[in-house]
C-alpha cells in the first residue's frame, strides 16, 4: 500500500511516514529526494515528486527539470548510484493539472524514460526524443546490449 | 437578470444520474488470481514493495501520473461534455473508459492505472449529499453542523459498504479486463481526516478551521465520527481489493493544517490499514481494523 500525504515533508513527518506499515510513501514536490530518503532510510519505497506546474513550462523546462529529479545533486538515481537504498516510481508531486498539453505529459513520460535508462550522471543521453521506436522497445534493446 | 455568472450560464448544471441498474447483479470475481488476464507488467508492484532500487531493474523505474485520467486529455473532456462527474465515476463502463484513456494514449509509457472516482464517494456513501460544481469544486449543500448532527446523521447511520460503493467495485473489475495485463491497477480512498474537513467545511478549505475547532472542542465526538470513517474506508479498501485492484493508495490531507501532536494522534488513531497480505490480488482473509 502507498500513503500519500501532501505537505508532509518533515524529518520527524516522513520518518514516522516510512514506518507507519505502508510500503510506499508518496512524496509532494517541495522535498528532495535526497532528503527524504535520509529521513525514511530505506524502509519505503518513494513515489513522487516533480513539480505538476514543470509540465506547464514548456519541452526545455520538463527537459531541465526531468534531469534534476533523476540525476541532479540530491536526484533519486544520483542517490541510488551512490548505494542509498529505497525503491522508487516515478510521478508527479501532485495530480496533473488541466492546462497540461498532452504532447507535453508525453514529452514529460518519455525524458524519464530516457533518463532512467542511464546509469550514471555521465552517461550520454541513449535516446532522443525523436525516437521512432516505442520506448519501451528501446529500452529493452538497450538493456538487452549492457546484459551482454 | 439572474444572479448566475457567465461561466454557470454557459455550462448548465449536468444531473448525476443514479447507479445504472446493471451494477446491482454486481458480485466480485471469485478467484481474482485467475479470473483476470495476466499481469505483463509488475514494475510498479516490484518497487512499490520496495525490493528494488531503481538502478538494479531490469527496466527502467515504473511510472504513473497522478490525476493522469483527467481533464488536460481532449477525449476525457469528450466523455465528461456528456456525463456529470459522479455520472462518470458511477457508471462502470465510462470510469473503465476514461481510466484507459491514458493508458491508450501513452501506450508503453505509463506502468500503472489508477481507477477513475473521487474521493468523496465515501462521504456520499455515508449519506452526505456532494455536488461537484463547474469551476468551483465539490460542494456539500448539507455539511454537518454540530456533534448532535453527526451523532444523528453519521455516527447512529449503518452504512452497507458493498451497496453503496459497489458501482465502484464494478468499475475495477470492468477495468482489469480492459487493462488485458498491461499495467496494474491501482484503487483509493482518502485518508479520515481529509475527508472530515469536507464534510465539515462542506466543500475545500485552506485553513480547515471549523473542522480543527470542532476537534478542539469536542475531540471524543471527532474521534468517533474520524473512527467510523475509517472503518468505512478500510471496508471499502478491501472489497477494491477484492474487485480487482492491485495497489492501495490512501490519501491524506495537507498536514501543514494539522499541528505535530495531532498528526500523531489522528495518524495513528485513524489511518485504515486492512489487513489484507499488500500488493497481492489474494482476497484479504481476516474483516479489516484500524492500525
Amino acid at each position: 500500500m502507498t500513503v500519500f500525504a501532501k505537505g508532509a515533508t518533515s524529518p520527524a513527518q516522513l520518518s514516522a511516514l516510512s514506518q507507519s506499515g505502508y510500503q510506499t510513501v508518496g512524496l509532494d514536490w517541495t522535498v528532495s529526494p535526497r532528503f527524504a530518503r535520509e529521513h525514511t532510510q530505506g524502509r519505503v519505497a518513494l513515489q513522487g515528486n516533480c513539480d505538476p506546474s514543470v509540465l506547464l513550462g514548456g519541452q526545455e523546462a520538463i527537459r531541465k527539470e526531468v534531469r534534476e529529479l533523476c540525476w541532479g545533486e540530491n536526484g533519486f538515481l544520483t542517490c541510488a548510484a551512490e548505494g542509498i537504498k529505497g525503491g522508487w516510481i516515478v510521478n508527479l508531486g501532485h495530480g496533473i493539472t488541466p492546462g497540461v498539453k498532452p504532447e507535453d505529459a508525453r514529452f514529460f513520460l518519455e525524458r524519464v524514460r530516457a533518463e532512467c535508462t542511464k546509469k550514471s550522471r555521465e552517461d550520454q543521453p541513449v535516446r532522443s526524443s525523436s525516437c521512432f521506436l516505442s520506448c519501451r522497445l528501446c529500452t529493452d534493446f538497450l538493456l538487452a546490449f549492457q546484459d551482454v | 437578470m439572474t444572479t448566475t455568472s457567465p461561466a454557470a450560464r454557459e455550462a448548465p448544471q449536468q444531473i448525476d444520474h443514479p447507479v445504472p441498474p446493471s451494477v446491482q447483479s454486481y458480485s466480485f470475481p471469485q478467484h481474482p488470481d485467475t479470473d483476470f488476464p495476466p499481469l505483463t507488467n509488475d514494475a510498479l508492484l516490484q518497487s512499490a514493495q520496495n525490493n528494488t532500487d531503481p538502478l538494479s531493474l531490469s527496466r527502467p523505474p515504473p511510472i504513473w501520473i497522478m490525476r493522469q485520467a483527467g481533464r488536460y486529455l481532449p477525449e476525457f473532456q469528450a466523455v465528461r461534455k456528456e456525463h456529470s462527474f459522479f455520472t462518470v465515476c458511477r457508471t462502470p463502463e465510462l470510469a473503465c473508459e476514461v481510466t484507459l484513456q491514458p493508458i491508450r494514449r501513452f501506450e508503453g509509457l505509463l506502468d500503472a492505472s489508477i481507477i477513475f472516482s473521487d474521493i468523496l464517494v465515501v462521504p456520499q456513501a455515508m449519506g452526505m449529499e456532494v455536488q461537484m460544481l463547474g469551476g468551483v469544486g465539490p460542494h456539500f449543500p448539507h455539511p454537518l453542523q454540530s456533534p448532535d448532527d453527526a451523532q444523528k446523521r453519521i455516527l447512529d447511520r449503518e452504512t452497507d459498504v458493498f451497496e453503496e460503493l459497489k458501482y465502484v467495485y464494478a468499475a475495477i473489475t470492468k477495468t482489469r479486463h480492459g487493462l488485458e495485463g498491461k499495467v496494474p491497477l491501482i484503487g483509493f480512498c482518502a485518508g479520515p481526516w481529509t475527508l472530515f474537513g469536507y464534510m465539515v467545511e462542506g466543500g475545500g478549505s485552506r485553513t480547515w478551521e471549523k473542522a480543527k475547532a470542532w476537534a478542539y472542542k469536542t475531540p471524543e465526538n471527532a474521534k468517533a465520527i474520524l473512527q467510523r470513517i475509517a472503518e468505512v474506508s478500510a471496508e471499502y479498501l478491501v472489497g477494491q481489493v477484492q474487485a480487482g485492484a492491485q495497489v492501495r493508495y490512501p490519501r491524506f490531507p495537507p498536514l501543514k493544517v494539522v499541528t505535530n501532536s495531532s498528526f500523531d494522534s489522528s495518524f495513528k488513531s485513524s489511518t485504515p490499514m486492512p489487513t489484507a497480505s499488500p500488493l497481492t490480488v489474494s482476497t484479504p482473509s481476516s474483516s479489516p481494523t484500524s492500525a
